[in-house]
């Protein structure tokens, strides 16, 4: 009975279908125009970056890995935008009323906007840069040089994690994983928290927490290290295991973990929604 | 069964707007709540149905408090609001997609109001026009068959045909397990259908009796003059004469003119049987 009253399955398919059902168009051409500009701006950037991937191999990571990040700008604004009904008081009252749980509520705009998106995003990702990258044309550049495509390597989400033809280490690539999905959740908490221009303000906010986080770091390095120059910063630092120390640990338990506060932030803050 | 016992309720920033209200209700009947702008309507119905959260006291709604939102509760009430919002999908799809939330949806009823309406379910919602989309809304409402029905300013945006219409569907779609609550400015459209009248003043629940009792207690009637009639208990000048608010005489009942009614219960007029003279 507890449990009812916060998760039942046939209630939550029920809500997750009419979310489905009202909002499939916005969704499929949201998916469709992600797909399609990524494809045209990733094919814009190789081709008109020819030169420099001819003259550098390694090069081409470093252009798929700039894609990569305005891609992931652009999948932030969707997870930045959930709960569409909480930014007009009218929605957020229809919404509020409609008979699931909070939890249920905030479990399928979770699903709908990162747990099935992500990897859906992810997936037109690989398939956009691969067509760009397929779509290259044989050509002469700067009248000597001949590009050919076909020595260009394809695409691998490897690449992203990769330097050099060596893969970081683990805990960089858990980071980098865990980094990006933490800064989802908090996107998407975001939108629980303010009524208007909630993806706007959470970057913001975000921007002003990293470099406050940065000045205050030069501060103290200032006062406790003596830092000769105030840009410097200094951590006293040690080592966790032998490849791995404590600055590494502490980034790394930031990325593991901040998620789970923001998604618990952002269904208490659904829970306790007036309009 | 709406119960609320000694609540206390303010806006941020703003002085109380209900200081130990108290007020029962049980179901089976549909509720005029009425008062001036400002007296807080809107808010006491967003707090029954949920929407805001009550600083101290108990509120109660079949046993359930309304701000913990739990599914049971919300599949339970509907809610039509003053100002409203859908997406832009046709009439059936949001049937098709919204109607399943609702345990105890009617779809025969549905079909029923919208083609009294006269509402193509092809259409899209918002391709209507603002009083087809308050109709829709009003059907939809009466087709969940919810326990309680809360209704904020139903008749506004409804032209004349459709209001008497709203009238004949609410009367013959309401059964006696329900509550219908409803909130409005406009006391004509509502007078015949309703049988509680409850008058909210100053945060406070100023007058709540049955339409049974009213026409047992008070005689409304329209005279010429004053002159040989005993004083009357309210009396406003109108074209041709006075309306005035009598006790009752036994021999005799009349029809409820709620308007006159609410401004002598917003006078501050007692309207119990041992009269008091107008003010």
């Amino acid at each position: 009975m507890l449990l009812n009253n916060h998760f039942n399955i046939k209630r939550f398919s029920l809500l997750l279908k009419q979310d489905l059902f009202i909002n499939r168009t916005k969704y499929l051409l949201t998916i469709l125009g992600l797909g399609l500009v990524t494809y045209l701006l990733s094919y814009w950037f190789l081709s008109s970056s020819k030169s420099s991937i001819m003259n550098y191999a390694e090069n081409i990571n470093n252009h798929y890995v700039v894609c990569f990040v305005f891609y992931m700008m652009a999948v932030g604004v969707v997870v930045g935008t959930a709960f569409p009904d909480l930014t007009d008081k009218i929605k957020t009252a229809n919404y509020l009323l409609s008979p699931a749980s909070t939890f249920e509520k905030f479990l399928v705009q979770f699903l709908l906007r990162i747990g099935l998106f992500l990897p859906i995003a992810l997936g037109i990702f690989w398939i956009a840069i691969r067509l760009a990258k397929a779509s290259l044309i044989p050509e002469m550049i700067n009248g000597s040089q001949f590009f050919d495509p076909a020595v260009v390597p394809y695409f691998e989400f490897r690449s992203l994690v990769t330097r050099e033809d060596k893969l970081w280490d683990t805990w960089q690539i858990l980071f980098f994983i865990f980094g990006f999905f933490s800064y989802s959740t908090y996107l998407f908490a975001g939108t629980t928290l303010f009524k208007r221009y909630a993806l706007v303000k959470s970057v913001l906010i975000s921007v002003i927490l990293f470099f406050s986080c940065i000045l205050f770091s030069m501060l103290l390095s200032k006062i406790i290290y003596s830092s000769p120059r105030f840009f410097d910063i200094q951590f006293y630092t040690f080592q966790v295991t032998q490849n791995f120390d404590s600055t590494e640990f502490s980034l790394l338990s930031l990325s593991l973990f901040s998620w789970i506060f923001f998604l618990g932030m952002a269904y208490f803050k659904l829970k306790e929604k007036e309009a | 069964m709406i119960n609320i016992q000694h609540l206390t309720f303010q806006y941020k920033k703003q002085d109380a707007l209900f200081t130990d209200l108290s007020f029962e209700q049980q179901n089976g009947s549909i509720v005029g709540l009425l008062g001036k702008n400002g007296a807080g309507k809107s808010t006491l119905l967003k707090l029954i149905s949920g929407l805001l959260k009550p600083q101290t006291g108990e509120l109660t709604i079949n046993g359930f408090k309304p701000f913990d939102r739990l599914p049971d509760f919300l599949a339970d009430i509907y809610m039509v609001s003053e100002e409203f919002s859908f997406p832009s999908i046709t009439i059936g799809l949001y049937i098709k997609a919204t109607a399943p939330l609702y345990p105890k949806f009617d779809y025969e009823k549905m079909n029923r109001i919208l083609q009294e309406f006269e509402l193509d379910a092809r259409k899209n919602l918002n391709g209507l026009s603002h009083g087809q989309r308050k109709k829709f809304l009003i059907a939809f409402a009466l087709s969940t068959n919810c326990s309680l029905l809360v209704l904020d300013e139903p008749t506004n945006g409804l032209d004349i045909p459709s209001k008497s219409l709203f009238r004949k569907i609410l009367v013959s779609s309401v059964s006696e397990e329900q509550l219908v609550l409803i909130s409005t400015h406009q006391v004509k459209d509502i007078e015949t259908i309703i049988d509680t009248i409850i008058v909210l003043d100053e945060g406070k629940i100023v007058y709540n009796e049955s339409v049974f009792e009213i026409s047992q207690q008070l005689q409304f009637k329209t005279v010429a003059t004053l002159s040989g009639l005993e004083k009357p208990i309210y009396q406003e000048k109108c074209l041709g004469g006075h309306r005035i608010i009598t006790e009752s005489n036994l021999f005799e009942e009349t029809e409820i003119d709620i308007e006159l009614l609410f401004n002598a219960i917003i006078n501050k007029v007692n309207l119990k049987p041992q009269s008091h003279a107008v003010k």
